[in-house]
C-alpha cells in the first residue's frame, strides 16, 4: 500500500522531501521510520529519532498501524535562537 | 592587571558628568567571569534597593565577555545588565556583532552607566579615554542613521555603537539598543533605561591589545573547534539558512507557540505557511552572509528586499525568534510583513519578540471583543492581517495612540485597559519566547524561575528537550533537579565569558575550560566551572530578592504549562508539571521555596557574596 511522507526539518536529509512510499499492510508508524533510516548515515538516523511525527496531522503513535493514503509529517525542528 | 582583560571599569555619571576608572579586580575575574556575572556583582553591591528603573539612581551596564578580544573563536559576545522596567527585578540581555570586543579594545571590560544627562548624549569611549557628548542632532533618528552620523562625528568608519531608537527615546518597556544595526541585547527594556538617561548611544572604538596568558592553548584550541564545526553538520546548516531555518518544522512540531499560544501549527498554520515563513524561503533575498565578532559560522545574512508591499531595500535575514514572533504567533504567513517588522524593530530599537508577542496579546482580545476597535485606533487587528501588524508596530515603535500603551507590553496594557489579563503568554510579565514547555517541558522551569524571566537561552534541562537530546522521556518529572542545576550553573559560565551558544555544538564544556585557561592562565575545570556558575547564579537571584520578588512572585501563564491541554496536533494532552520542576530544582539547590533564599552556609563556602549575605540573612 501507498503512504506520503513528508520531511520538513532545519537540516536537509537525503533524498528526503515529499515522496510516496510503497509499504506492506500491517507497518506500524515504527516500522516506517526503520525502513525510512536504514541505508541512512548514522547522523540521520539520530535526527529522525529524534523527529515529531505527525500522521493525518494528528500525533503520531509509533505503534499504530498505517493506511492506505496516510500522511507522515516528519518534523525536526532547530532548538534555541 | 588580571590576564585575558582589559583590566578597567568604567564609571559615568550623567548627572555631574563625572567620569571614574576603576581598576577590575583579580578576585572579581575569578569569582564572575565577565559578562553578566560581573555586572551582576556590581549592580548588586552599588545600586541601592529599590531605585527606580527609569530613574537616576538605576545602572546600566555594557559589559564584555571574557573571551572577547582574545582570538577565541566564537567569543564576541557582550551583555547589558541593569533592573527591568517591565519586572523591578534583575535583568540581562545578550547580544552579538562587534561592540563587546570593540570596547574592551577601547580599553575597558565594561562600563556603568547612572544618573540622567539633562540633554540627549551619547559617550564616546577611544583607546582608554571617554566622552560625554551632545547628541540633540541625533535624537529622534533611526539607529541605523545615527551610526552613519556617529562615524562621521568621531571620524572613524570602524565605529561601532549601542544605540537606541524612538522606542528608547520614548523610554518604551520594550526597547532595547541595537548594535551593529541588527543586534540586540532584545529583553527586559534596557532601551527604556538608555532613554531614561537621556542616553543615545554608547560609542565605542579601540586599538589596544588584549593580553592573554598562552596563546598557544587558544590558537589549538580554535584548531579543535574548528575541526569540530566542520564535522557538525547541524552547525554547518546554522552557517547556511541562520536559525530562520528552523521556523517552518518548529512552526509545526508544537516548538513555536501559534495563535498566541492557542494555535496548533499543523491545523491553524499549515505547512505552506510555516514553509513561507522559513528562511529558506526568504534566502531569495540574501546577497550575503553575517558573522559577528571571531565567529567562523557566520550564521546571519544580509538582504536586498526590492518587491512586495515595503520594499525596504537593504536589510537582514530574520532570525527564528522574530519570524516566529510576527509569523505563526499571529499566524501571518506574509513574509515581506516579517521581513518589514524585522527592520521597523531594528531601525528603531525594540525586541521583535515582546512586540509580535504583545500584538498577538491585542489580536486575541480583539477577537473575543475584549479591546474594541476604536480602542486599537481603528485598526483591524485581525489574526493573519499583514497591514494591521505592520500598522501597529510603527504606532509601538513611535509610542503613538494605543502604541504608546502597547510599546510598554502586554502585562502593562492588560493593566491599563484593566482587561485582557486571561490572554497574557508571560513569565513573570515578560513576554514568552518561541520555544513552548508544552514541547520542551524544562523550559517551564527556566523560564519562571530564571532571574530574568522567560528566556530560552539561559541553561537547564529546556536546553535539552528543545532538541529532543534528553536520555528518557522528557514527560518524566522525577529527579530532574540534578542535571537541571547541573546545566543551569555550566551556562552561567558559557553566558558571562560572551561565548555564542551557537559555537556550543563545537565548544564542549571541556574546551570552554581550556579556552579559560588559555585567557587567564589559571586553573579551570568542572568543579570550578560548577561553583562559579552557582555563584552567578546565586548573585543574579540575590538582586530579585533583595527587591521583594520571592518564589512565589515568579509567574508563568497557563497555556505554556498546558492548562487546559491541546487537542490536537502534536502536544495533544500534554501538561507540564511545572510546580515538580520547581520544586525539583530547588531541592537540589537546598533553597528554602518559599523565600528563596540560599543557606547562608551555602554562600559563605561559595565565597564573593558578602553583601548578599549581610542583607539576606542579617549578618556576613
Amino acid at each position: 500500500m501507498k503512504v506520503t511522507v513528508k520531511y520538513i526539518g532545519f537540516q536537509p536529509l537525503q533524498e528526503l522531501r515529499k515522496t510516496a512510499m510503497e509499504i506492506p499492510e500491517g507497518f506500524t508508524l515504527q516500522d516506517l521510520m526503520e525502513k525510512i533510516k536504514e541505508s541512512r548515515p548514522p547522523y540521520e538516523k539520530k535526527l529522525l529519532d529524534r523527529a515529531t511525527l505527525l500522521v493525518n496531522r494528528e500525533k503520531g503513535d509509533l505503534e499504530g498501524t498505517l493506511k492506505e493514503g496516510d500522511y507522515v509529517l516528519i518534523l525536526v525542528p532547530l532548538g534555541g535562537g | 592587571m588580571p590576564t585575558g582583560y582589559a583590566g578597567k571599569l568604567l564609571f559615568v555619571n550623567l548627572s555631574t558628568e563625572e567620569i571614574q576608572e576603576e581598576e577590575l579586580s583579580q578576585e572579581l575575574t575569578e569569582q564572575f567571569i565577565g559578562g553578566y556575572g560581573i555586572g551582576a556583582k556590581i549592580l548588586y553591591d552599588r545600586m541601592p534597593k529599590g531605585a527606580d528603573p527609569l530613574g537616576p539612581d538605576s545602572y546600566i551596564g555594557f559589559m564584555t565577555g571574557m573571551t572577547n578580544d582574545t582570538k577565541t573563536l566564537f567569543g564576541g559576545r557582550y551583555m547589558l545588565v541593569h533592573k527591568s522596567p517591565v519586572t523591578g527585578g534583575w535583568n540581562d540581555a545578550n547580544s552579538g556583532g562587534h561592540f563587546g570586543p570593540e570596547l574592551k579594545k577601547a580599553g575597558y571590560d565594561g562600563l556603568f552607566v547612572y544618573g540622567k544627562s539633562e540633554k540627549p548624549v551619547y559617550l564616546y569611549i577611544h583607546d582608554g579615554e571617554a566622552e560625554i557628548r551632545s547628541a540633540e542632532d541625533l535624537w529622534g533618528k533611526t539607529t541605523k542613521e545615527t551610526l552613519e552620523i556617529l562615524k562621521e562625528k568621531t571620524g572613524e568608519e570602524k565605529v561601532r555603537a549601542a544605540i537606541i531608537g524612538t522606542a528608547g527615546e520614548n523610554q518604551s518597556y520594550l526597547a532595547c539598543p541595537i548594535n551593529d544595526g541588527h543586534r540586540a541585547p532584545g529583553r527586559g527594556g534596557g532601551g527604556a533605561v538608555m532613554g531614561s538617561k537621556n542616553l543615545k548611544a554608547v560609542a565605542v572604538r579601540g586599538t589596544l591589545k588584549t593580553e592573554v596568558a598562552d596563546a598557544d592553548l587558544i590558537r589549538d584550541t580554535n584548531m579543535e573547534i574548528t575541526k569540530s564545526m566542520k564535522e557538525n553538520k547541524g552547525m554547518q546548516r546554522l552557517g547556511e539558512r541562520g536559525t530562520g531555518g528552523g521556523t517552518p518544522a518548529n512552526s509545526l512540531s508544537g516548538d513555536a507557540p501559534v495563535k498566541n499560544w492557542k494555535g496548533i501549527g499543523i491545523l491553524d498554520f499549515g505547512e505552506d505557511s510555516a514553509e513561507k515563513v522559513g528562511s529558506e524561503n526568504m534566502d531569495r533575498y540574501k546577497t550575503g552572509k553575517y558573522h559577528c565578532n571571531s565567529c567562523p559560522l557566520g550564521c546571519g545574512a544580509t538582504y536586498e528586499v526590492e518587491d512586495g508591499r515595503w520594499p525596504v531595500g537593504d536589510t537582514e535575514r530574520p532570525e527564528y525568534e522574530t519570524s516566529g514572533a510576527f509569523g505563526p504567533t499571529l499566524l501571518c504567513d506574509e513574509e515581506d510583513v516579517i521581513i518589514y517588522c524585522n527592520e521597523l524593530c531594528n531601525l528603531h530599537g525594540i525586541d521583535t519578540i515582546s512586540t509580535g508577542m504583545t500584538i498577538a496579546w491585542a489580536m486575541e482580545c480583539y477577537e473575543n471583543g475584549v479591546l474594541s476597535k476604536e480602542e486599537l485606533d481603528g485598526i483591524d487587528l485581525t489574526w493573519g492581517k499583514g497591514e494591521a501588524i505592520v500598522e501597529m508596530v510603527k504606532k509601538m515603535i513611535h509610542s503613538e495612540g494605543v502604541g504608546k500603551v502597547l510599546a510598554n507590553g502586554s502585562a502593562y496594557s492588560a493593566k491599563y485597559f484593566g482587561k485582557g489579563e486571561e490572554y497574557l503568554q508571560t513569565a513573570s510579565g515578560i513576554e514568552l519566547p518561541m520555544h513552548d514547555p508544552r514541547y520542551a517541558p524544562g523550559l517551564a522551569r527556566t523560564y519562571q524561575f530564571d532571574p530574568s524571566p522567560g528566556r530560552h537561552v539561559k541553561g537547564g534541562i529546556g536546553g535539552l528537550h528543545m532538541s529532543n537530546k534528553q536520555e528518557g522521556d522528557k514527560y518524566d518529572y522525577n529527579d530532574t533537579g540534578e542535571k537541571d542545576v547541573e546545566l543551569t550553573a555550566h551556562r552561567e559560565v558559557l553566558n558571562s565569558a560572551g561565548l555564542c551558544l551557537f559555537g556550543s555544538g563545537a565548544t564542549p564544556r571541556r574546551l570552554q575550560h581550556q579556552l579559560i585557561r588559555g585567557i587567564t592562565g589559571r586553573d579551570f575545570n568542572n568543579d570550578m566551572g560548577y561553583e562559579t556558575g552557582l555563584r552567578i547564579y546565586i548573585q543574579r537571584h540575590a538582586f530579585n530578592l533583595r527587591e521583594g520578588i520571592t518564589p512565589k512572585d515568579m509567574t508563568i501563564t497557563l497555556r505554556a504549562i498546558g492548562e487546559p491541554p491541546q487537542t490536537g496536533g502534536p502536544l495533544e494532552g500534554i501538561t507540564v508539571d511545572h510546580k515538580k520542576l520547581g520544586e525539583n530544582f530547588y531541592t537540589t539547590l537546598g533553597w528554602d521555596m518559599d523565600t528563596g533564599t540560599p543557606p547562608k552556609e551555602q554562600m559563605e563556602k561559595l565565597g564573593g557574596l558578602e553583601k548578599v549575605i549581610e542583607d539576606l540573612c542579617g549578618t556576613s
